[in-house]
């Protein structure tokens, strides 16, 4: 059996795992994309190509060559977090054409190329990458790596706490939202109430045990926990979101995932 | 059903990108005390890795929409919850390496399809899928904890959503007229991923008797919160503007769509 042109050669990997792969891989490309079958045979894949160490690349060794060791973990996951849509989103593509690794005698070789081939690019691409960010930093850097240009860098916006303003707008409540909801034969308790205390909790005792707080309520009122609960997510939690929302418009903190 | 085994059979590994890795920093520094930090970290992780799984199955996510991705959400609750558009949220609990259980916070009972287990080791270490758990159902005697030896395995969650995505689309189309029994879309998600487990893990004769319970029970808990300051005010019957079906005709509606249910799926039915 030839063994996969750019992949480490485990000594398992026998003419028999290439067929079981083989097997997988046709069963899963004749179900219904989209199917349950479609989707566990893509998993029993993956578990098996994970099993294997699969992928590998000698472009891996080009990681060898960075500094810190956990740069090249972080590359290295990145590579194969992108291999893997990649790979998956693509699979049954691959096994229908007739591509560049025609050495390959069987279609679960092929696809185990195909992978490894991808991974090793998008390692080479990430260390590419790297190294020119590492030329602009020192561009940008003196010889005792402070930056050059300093007065041109924005300076950071101090934004408010944000359990403070949470704690500020629930007491303000300006359009009485807040004050207008509460449980049914309890009309002491309203969103604000329940608000207020699990707010000021967090703000006194710097933790945020939310079940805590509804269970110490609950206790005080007599009232089970699992209704307080609902009455927060059905009441409170829409009001908190929206707080939430207000704040992530102004200055989003994680970005486009995508 | 899957009875409980190892999961070491079938975990998948779902390395992140370093933008994944960046994220989930970023939450945790945001004027968090350091144990929430962590907290806000290792869940973003494990929902970021649960997104990335669900990609390769082309499931669509949603992480603008999910609370962790709200900064006062995060903040106040322990979640790591993710969006499936349509369908409800699951959610994504992190696991360290050395541990035997993960903890499922009250924040995480609620409306969930059920419970992704993610181990999430070192900053080396790439985040490990070990399988899928049932939600909290039964709030007065909730499950706090879950071992890893109680999860079932990723197939589970793939015949779930098959049924889910069913139950939805029955509704939507030839049980249109059930439509008016829920009092908002969050009712009708949380209804039908109830639906979506009883017919995945109950015999089939149980399915009309058990669902028809949880139209009643969630029926009931509309009557235990009032919209307005006043202990009186009548409690509307419904937030919904179409008109609820009777009685007797609701239950004829049901038991027609647990009927088509188990022409579709009563074969796969076990325990």
């Amino acid at each position: 059996v030839t063994s996969p042109p750019s992949a480490d050669s485990p000594s398992e990997m026998n003419e028999q795992w290439y067929e079981e792969l083989e097997q997988l891989i046709q069963t899963a490309c004749a179900a219904l994309k989209g199917s349950v079958k479609h989707r566990i045979l893509i998993d029993a894949i993956v578990r098996k190509l994970q099993a294997q160490r699969i992928p590998r690349s000698k472009n891996e060794s080009r990681l060898q060559r960075l500094p810190l060791h956990q740069l090249r973990q972080e590359l290295r996951q990145d590579a194969l977090s992108t291999t893997w849509i990649h790979f998956l989103a693509n699979l049954c593509e691959a096994t229908t054409k007739n591509t560049e690794s025609s050495y390959c005698s069987q279609t679960g070789e092929h696809v185990v190329a195909r992978l490894c081939d991808y991974f090793g690019h998008r390692v080479f691409d990430l260390v590419t990458a790297w190294g020119i960010e590492q030329q602009n930093r020192d561009q940008r850097t003196d010889r005792d790596g402070n930056l050059r240009d300093i007065n041109n860098l924005p300076s950071p916006v101090k934004k408010p706490d944000l359990l403070d303003d949470l704690i500020k707008q629930v007491e303000e409540d300006t359009d009485d939202k807040l004050k207008s909801v509460c449980l049914k034969n309890k009309p002491e308790i309203t969103a604000q109430v329940l608000l207020r205390q699990m707010l000021q909790t967090a703000k006194e005792t710097n933790k945020f045990k939310f079940g805590d707080v509804i269970q110490s309520i609950a206790n005080e009122h007599n009232i089970k926990p699992a209704r307080l609960s609902r009455f927060y997510y059905d009441h409170c939690k829409p009001l908190i979101t929206q707080l939430g929302n207000t704040r992530s418009n102004s200055a989003n903190p994680g970005g486009n995932p995508e | 059903m899957s009875t409980y085994q190892s999961t070491s059979d079938w975990s998948i590994e779902v390395p992140l990108s370093q933008t994944a890795w960046q994220i989930a920093q970023q939450f945790a520094q945001e004027q968090s005390p350091p144990p929430k930090a962590t907290q806000i970290r290792q869940n973003a992780l494990a929902v970021l890795a649960v997104r990335d799984y669900l990609t390769w199955h082309q499931i669509e996510t949603d992480l603008t929409a999910s609370d962790i991705w709200n900064p006062a959400v995060r903040l106040i609750e322990n979640t790591a919850d993710l969006v499936l558009p349509g369908l409800g949220r699951v959610e994504c609990r992190p696991i360290a390496a050395g541990e035997e259980t993960c903890e499922l916070p009250m924040e995480s009972w609620g409306d969930r399809i059920g419970y992704f287990i993610v181990e999430i080791g070192t900053d080396e270490d790439i985040p490990r899928l070990l399988g899928f758990a049932p939600p909290v159902l039964d709030w007065d005697n909730p499950k706090t904890e879950l071992h890893r030896t109680e999860l079932l395995s990723l197939d589970q969650f793939h015949e779930l959503m098959a049924r889910r995505q069913w139950i939805k689309r029955a509704i939507d189309d030839t049980f249109r007229d059930l439509q008016p029994l829920f009092s908002s879309p969050e009712e009708r998600e949380a209804i039908e991923t109830e639906w979506s487990w009883i017919v995945l893990t109950k015999k089939s004769s149980q399915w009309r008797r058990l669902g028809t319970e949880v139209l009643e029970q969630h029926s009931d808990e509309q009557d235990n919160v009032l919209l307005g300051n006043e202990a009186n005010t009548p409690i509307p019957a419904t937030l919904n503007q179409s008109t609820p079906p009777d009685t007797a005709d609701w239950q004829n509606l049901v038991r027609d769509l647990f009927d088509a249910l188990s022409d579709e799926f009563s074969d796969d039915s076990e325990s």
